[in-house]
């Protein structure tokens, strides 16, 4: 019996050991596959809100856009304010006092450098608001990602600084239009 | 002395399986956070936020604090903005104003894109600085992030006539 015993504790205390030594190993290996770099595109996916002003907060808006994780956009839309381009109405619906666009999946993309500096070309086509708002337009940010990053291996924040927010880069009001702002899941 | 060893035994294989739970557990836990884009909706925003804006070059500043109560409608809302940006205004004085929850509404869409507008109701001790009554509109984006009560923690908006200037503003509005 006290053979017995001692065998039954021998191979305890080495399955215990094994136990030990499996999860810590399995945590310390989770913590390491949550840290680029390098960075890539699969870093920025999914579902992002976006605040973005320019020309020194003159131009505001706010868009939900959603990267693919590998370049490209797989929908996305803005919704800037109507009050530089046209007198804001107090008796409209909210939305009226808003210029909507979506975004043109096929002619906008993104690239993530290994560093997690970012560029994109956002394309977007207006779709409702009022006359004066602008019409289609091009913009391009440069972005850079937070350096801590999901379960999903995503980053939950970007932050950018634009070029042409709303098509104002070439207008007679605002011949320049630096913007910027910031992006979260 | 065998039994203090097989004692023993029995602890090193108990801290082993513990150790097999958190090492297994760990990377399934993380591997539950939200992937997906989530369907939102007017239900997601509720209870009480502050918010922060600014508008025209962020010279008109305020801090708000209101209650989306879920479903479209506000149940309290208090604005209070600075009234050194007015025409008259001291160095010391703020302006106040209350939601009313009567005329304020919100929307919200699947994708947690909506437009809220906001009818601000100046207090009667304010200086005279300060504007009388507006209506303001944002377009609101909700973040992803939701907490046990389903509710987004962040929104960050846009809007159009702050403190009745006419002029483009942005913010934000936190749990």
């Amino acid at each position: 019996m006290s053979k017995r015993q001692g065998l039954a504790s021998k191979l305890f205390a080495v399955l215990g050991g094994a136990g030990l030594a499996i999860g810590i190993c399995a945590t310390r290996a989770s913590a390491q596959a949550k840290i680029p770099p390098p960075w890539t595109n699969a870093n920025f996916d999914n579902r992002y809100i976006c605040s973005v002003s320019s020309d020194a907060n003159q131009f505001t808006g706010v868009m939900k856009i959603n990267p693919s994780g590998t370049g490209v956009y797989t929908a996305g839309t803005l919704n800037a304010s109507l009050s530089p381009f046209a007198t804001f109405n107090n008796a409209a619906t909210p939305p009226a006092n808003f210029c909507s666009y979506a975004l043109n999946t096929r002619a906008s993309g993104y690239a993530v450098g290994s560093k997690g500096i970012g560029t994109d070309v956002l394309s977007w086509t207006f779709t409702a608001g009022n006359a004066a708002c602008p019409p289609s337009f091009v913009m391009s940010d440069t972005f850079v990602i937070r350096n801590n990053i999901t379960a999903n291996k995503t980053v939950p924040r970007t932050d950018f600084t634009s070029n042409n927010f709303l098509g104002q880069h070439a207008s007679t009001v605002a011949p320049q239009d630096p913007g910027y702002g910031q992006c979260l899941k | 002395m065998s039994r203090k060893k097989n004692s023993i035994s029995k602890l090193i294989a108990a801290l082993g399986v513990l150790g097999l739970v958190i090492g297994l557990s760990a990377p399934k836990a993380s591997a539950q956070a939200p992937h997906a884009e989530a369907t939102l909706s007017a239900a997601n925003y509720t209870g009480r936020y502050v918010c922060r804006s600014a508008s025209d070059g962020d010279f008109f500043t305020a801090v708000t604090k209101y209650n989306p109560n879920g479903a479209g409608r506000y149940t309290a809302g208090t604005l209070i903005a600075s009234d050194d940006a007015f025409i008259g205004g001291s160095a010391s004085a703020f302006c106040t104003y209350t939601l009313s929850t009567v005329q304020s509404l919100f929307t919200i869409n699947g994708h947690g894109l909506g437009f809220e507008k906001l009818v601000w109701i100046a207090s009667s001790t304010n200086p005279v600085s300060c504007p009388p009554n507006f209506i303001d509109n944002t377009a609101i984006a909700l973040r992803n992030l939701i907490n046990n009560n389903m509710a987004v923690v962040e929104a960050d908006f846009s809007s159009g006539n702050l403190l009745a200037q006419g002029k483009a503003g942005h913010g934000y509005c936190l749990k």
